[in-house]
């Protein structure tokens, strides 16, 4: 019996062994042959990309372009999904193998503060700065020195169901409306529409952005926790009410906090005609055009409460510090800050340049029509500030959001609490950096 | 004698210990020496000694004292034994299964094939049904207990609701997986005649059961039990980064989660550490339990 | 003794017959995600592939690049609508693409040639005059309409998708009908998709290749290690048993980067080694084998080492038979996870071509979008090898290893 296992068992790890010697030759002849490529006299440039599916022929025809351009230099797209991105950048950056140009976004403050990236100030002649919105700038400018420029801005602005607003008989809101205005028309266009007490359309999903309300998490040097003053408190009793008090927007769905745009939780929903008002963002037109093609939508600006704001993100693509070819670097990077790749990515973000962003709503025809108040947006963009640490102070402030929106406290004691805890770990971040 | 079994054993371990010692053992034992250091990736560690752990149990040193706020290392740590919960659950329900599957059916291997589906699919796919399932609004079960009448809870956004829910599907996606291969494969192991002779002698199903099958498993339950143990204290990462996002005010973030975002959001590696050495220890003190339990009780033959 | 057997066997049948409701009835729920992954992997890109309501794909009134079946043809005829005198439906069309559009097909029929980004033109400009609904009114485009559907356009009341979806394809087939084909429900090609917008292929290769290698090395070395931890007896061998269990205990997140280091040292980032060897030496497999390895009866061994065997031996021609269900669950299991293994293989490869079939497919997912379509085929693809192993491991698992003369 042991031999006639034997019998069976040796073909197998025969064949296998085999199988392996093979695949071990083919992979090692592959390593061969790719290293050998990059012996010649080309520069070679890395770029890290976490671009959408839909952007990314838009980067790569580009770059096509830049190297038919400039013959010796030979860049290289690595494409990281984007869930990672960060981490695996870091991991990069840790085992020195950063890459010579990277996309970023939210989290480029704290890389840029650890030093990260290239001072890219004295270039910056190269490039017709004026051009270039100006708070769009400053968010990538750290301790005075630039270090990225943006070439995409992705806003919340609100998107409502034009065919709602007719069946109610309210005429479309217009960029100027403010707070009593949209509680009066996100009321009326609440309805229970088949009578069994569960209301079918919902006027607004989504959340109004605290800086309206003229409040903020912290100071913009980081240095100041400002987590409950009245008007954070109003902000967050305000966004209470209008889910339990004039019960316009549903409850459980306020887990969505700012910035977190899942795009399967709202869309298909809005384009079912549950919901009037949504707030969706300009960089999602590809996809509402998609998914929301059933119905008439257009867009309107955020209303003003105490003033008027929008929460903004970008996307710029910068130089790493230890870049070994600054000046082949800067000559892409320079590709993606012009007008023309900004205008062809219009689409998913709009461009930071003043001309090209006005030359998108000349040119822009069909839905949304009123694209432009996007334009107008530019004149109050609210971002969060980039401070260091940012992504632990606002861990702080997502638990006492959280807290609060699932009623399991006060807003008045769950920003008092976030205060303390945010004023001391401010202080304890600041030991910890000297 | 012994000095020849020594070198024999060396022989056998010496393929896998090398290996072993550079990339499992050594990462492992720096990676618990960063706690003592602070360390944001960027720069070079800092040696800070205990700090870490004092930041960890909530001690901050303030005004002069020692104040001490709510850390959430606790709330989190009850979160990573809720899941714990789960073991026995979804081991008793893998052995069931595998019980089942021994017997002389036919399909048998379809069955088995089937069961094992959840566990080779793309977890992504499996959550985002899983999401929509649980929807409030509009998934499937609130919406079956709506037509009974029943107005279906959050599952996921609802804090009470959102660790049994995930807890749910855990034992769903698990009960046909590894642990019920491992158990059939330990079943084979039992010999034939142990229960044909315990049949003869007029024991019924359960008596053969808690007899014969189940002091035969002890080391493949010890196994499947702490290795479920090991794996259930770093359990609950995907689910919490794709379902929950840590949500609702914490109540899915496991320890795993934590030291992630410690680790690459707030490049606080020193401090991911930490817990990672916390979690360690408790890992180890449960199994060493175990193993003064199960471990011994082994059956030689 | 005749109404014992016959009690027994009907239990067995009763056991049997419950056994099979409650594994129906088990196996249903763990087939539907299946079976959903499958249904959402062959709707159209376009189309709302995550919505649970509507599970079977639906026909989207959306062209798509595939769609077209000449697109020489296409430009021509567009072009040539511009010329021509009387209204039509063409000349409609026309007309609503809006300038743009006009001007860049213009200049694709003089040129001679056409781009990607003129398809990208054409089809986004038909889509839009579908959108606005342009051509309804128009007697040539919707001249093969029947009364209801007229009734139904000149209605002007809200519209059933389903309905709106047929009139755009009637009334595509009107003015295209050998130039675009007809949208399809089940779009098989999505499968073709994604070997072609990222290495799928090398995605696939690289996979089979380090999972292989992953497999046969725990597997081997493992099960050296376990009959050392299990039959020998040496200096310490408790201990150090524990020092490899403890390893498990510690979560990768937190090894990551030391690891990530001891690679790059070596010079091993981005190459096979840092892909195969690491992963290799988990203790996992060493614990599993032991366990197993202690559960076999020691009376043939003995047996064995009496007639004289040495320890490897003994281990070859005994234990090795012996342990086959252990050993092929442990080359499941590490097949099966080297094949998932996600987090590794992105953190230490960067270049296209050495990522492996989970990472590949993670390039379908951004931070706000999933293209849930071709994450699914790539999925499916990427279960089939899985599988196979399974289905063909479970041999293993039946009688065949059973031993006759366990006393012997």
């Amino acid at each position: 019996m042991n031999a006639k296992l034997g019998i069976t068992i040796m073909p197998i790890v025969f064949g296998l062994a085999l199988l392996v010697v093979l695949i071990l030759g083919w992979a090692y002849y592959q390593t061969q042959e790719e290293q050998g490529q990059s012996e010649d006299e080309k520069t070679r440039l890395v770029l890290a990309l976490n671009v959408s599916h839909r952007d990314r022929p838009f980067f790569v025809e580009t770059i096509d372009a830049f190297m038919k351009e400039h013959p010796n230099i030979e860049v290289e797209i690595r494409n990281i999904a984007g869930v990672r991105y960060y981490q695996k950048i870091l991991i990069m950056i840790a085992g020195n193998v950063a890459p010579d140009l990277m996309w970023m976004g939210q989290s480029f403050a704290e890389f840029a503060y650890k030093g990260a990236f290239l001072d890219i100030t004295d270039r910056l002649k190269d490039i017709p700065i004026d051009e270039y919105l100006p708070p769009a700038l400053s968010w990538y400018r750290m301790n005075g020195r630039q270090y990225g420029v943006p070439y995409a801005i992705h806003m919340r602005i609100f998107a409502y169901n034009k065919k709602h607003f007719d069946e109610a008989g309210i005429p479309y809101p217009s960029d100027d409306w403010n707070f009593d205005e949209f509680l009066e028309i996100t009321k009326k266009l609440t309805i229970d529409k088949d009578g069994d007490g569960k209301i079918d359309q919902y006027g607004f999903r989504g959340g109004l952005h605290r800086a309206t309300f003229g409040a903020e998490i912290f100071s913009d040097d980081g240095q100041l926790a400002l987590c409950n003053t009245p008007e954070m408190v109003h902000f967050f009793q305000t966004r209470l009410d209008l889910a339990f008090k004039y019960k316009v927007q549903p409850t459980l769905e306020m887990r969505n906090h700012e910035g977190r745009n899942t795009v399967m939780d709202k869309y298909p929903p809005f384009a079912q005609g549950r919901y009037s008002i949504i707030d969706a963002g300009n960089g999602d037109r590809a996809v509402m055009l998609e998914k929301c093609a059933d119905i008439d939508w257009d867009f309107v600006l955020c209303p003003k409460v105490k003033r008027q704001a929008q929460w903004s993100s970008s996307a710029a693509i910068v130089i790493s510090a230890d870049t070994r070819h600054p000046d082949e670097s800067w000559e892409l990077c320079k590709v993606f800050i012009s007008d023309k790749f900004q205008k062809s990515m219009a689409l998913s973000g709009m461009p930071t340049n003043i001309k090209a962003a006005e030359e998108v709503i000349a040119e822009h025809r069909g839905t949304p029509s009123n694209l432009k108040a996007v334009l107008r947006a530019y004149d109050f963009l609210y971002p969060t500030p980039r401070v260091p640490n940012l992504k632990e102070l606002e861990a702080i402030y997502v638990d006492a959001e959280e807290k609060i929106m699932l009623r399991m406290a006060t807003p008045r004691d769950a920003l008092d609490d976030a205060q303390r805890k945010m004023t001391l770990a401010i202080k304890k971040l600041n030991e910890r950096s000297r | 004698m012994k000095r020849e079994q020594d070198i024999t054993a060396f022989v056998f371990l010496s393929p896998n210990i090398f290996g072993f010692l550079i990339f499992t053992l050594f990462p492992v034992l720096a990676a618990l020496a960063l706690s003592l250091f602070r360390w944001d990736i960027f720069n070079a560690p800092k040696f800070i000694g205990l700090q870490n752990y004092l930041d960890l149990l909530g001690w901050v040193f303030e005004d002069k004292s020692f104040q001490w706020i709510d850390p959430d290392f606790w709330k989190y740590l009850g979160n990573t034994i809720f899941y714990l919960l789960a073991i026995p659950l979804s081991m008793a329900a893998s052995l069931f299964l595998a019980i089942i599957l021994n017997q002389k059916l036919r399909c048998r291997i379809f069955f088995r094939t089937v069961f094992f589906l959840p566990t080779i699919s793309a977890s992504i796919g499996l959550l985002i049904l899983w999401k929509y399932l649980y929807n409030g609004d509009y998934g499937l079960f609130n919406f079956l207990l709506s037509n009974i009448g029943i107005d279906g809870p959050g599952w996921l956004t609802d804090y009470h609701w959102a660790k049994p829910s995930i807890m749910m599907m855990m034992i769903w996606g698990s009960m046909g997986g590894v642990a019920m291969v491992i158990y059939l494969a330990g079943l084979q192991n039992i010999p034939r005649e142990l229960y044909e002779a315990a049949e003869l002698d007029g024991a019924n199903g359960w008596n053969q059961f808690c007899h014969i099958t189940w002091p035969m498993l002890a080391p493949t339950t010890f196994f499947i039990f702490v290795t479920s143990i090991i794996a259930g204290f770093q359990s609950g990462f995907d689910a919490a980064y794709i379902l929950t996002q840590g949500g609702p005010a914490g109540a899915t973030t496991t320890l795993d989660y934590y030291i992630y975002n410690h680790a690459f959001v707030y490049f606080n590696m020193g401090y991911a550490s930490t817990i990672a050495v916390v979690l360690f220890f408790i890992v180890f003190c449960v199994t060493m339990i175990n193993w003064r339990f199960g471990g011994r009780k082994v059956h030689y033959g | 003794m005749g109404n014992i057997v016959l009690t027994r066997s009907r239990r067995r049948q009763i056991v049997h017959a419950i056994s099979y409701a409650f594994l129906i009835i088990v196996g249903v729920t763990m087939l539907f995600p299946f079976f959903w992954m499958l249904i959402t992997s062959v709707k159209s890109r376009y189309s709302d592939a995550l919505n649970l309501n509507k599970l079977l794909p639906e026909t989207v009134w959306q062209i798509s690049a595939n769609d077209i079946r000449d697109w020489t043809a296409l430009f021509n005829k567009l072009e040539s609508a511009d010329r021509m005198e009387e209204s039509s439906g063409l000349k409609t069309l026309w007309t609503a693409m809006g300038p743009n559009e006009q001007t860049k097909i213009i200049s694709v029929v003089t040129r001679g040639t056409y781009g990607e980004e003129d398809k990208k033109v054409l089809v986004s400009g038909l889509n839009q005059v579908m959108i606005n609904q342009v051509l309804w009114d128009n007697e040539e485009a919707t001249a093969g309409l029947n009364p209801e559907e007229r009734a139904v356009i000149t209605n002007n009341g809200p519209l059933v998708k389903e309905q709106r979806v047929k009139i755009n394809r009637m009334i595509i087939d009107a003015l295209f009908p050998k130039e675009i084909q007809k949208a399809h429900s089940y779009h098989w090609r999505n499968y073709r998709t994604i070997f072609v917008e990222i290495n799928f292929y090398r995605a696939i290769l690289n996979s089979f290749f380090v999972t292989l290698m992953i497999t046969v090395g725990q597997v081997f070395t493992s099960s050296l290690a376990a009959y050392a931890f299990a039959r020998l007896n040496f200096f310490a061998r408790d201990h150090i048993f524990l020092g490899y269990l403890a390893t498990l205990m510690v979560p990768g997140t937190v090894t990551m980067i030391p690891v990530f280091i001891i690679l790059r040292e070596l010079g091993w980032i981005d190459t096979y080694y840092a892909l195969i060897i690491p992963p290799l030496f988990s203790a996992y497999g060493t614990f599993m084998l032991r366990q197993f390895f202690l559960s076999l009866p020691r009376a043939i061994e003995e047996a064995a080492i009496l007639d004289g065997c040495n320890a490897f031996r003994v281990y070859w021609h005994v234990i090795l038979p012996l342990s086959k269900p252990g050993l092929s669950a442990l080359a499941i299991l590490t097949f099966i996870g080297s094949w998932r293994s996600f987090m590794w293989p992105l953190i230490v490869s960067h270049s296209d071509n050495m990522y492996t079939l989970p990472v590949a497919l993670s390039l379908f997912q951004s931070f706000y979008e999933i293209e849930w379509t071709l994450l699914m085929a790539g999925s499916i693809i990427m279960i089939a090898p899985m599988l196979l192993v399974f289905i063909i491991g479970q041999r293993y698992f039946i009688e065949g290893i059973q031993l006759g003369g366990v006393n012997g």
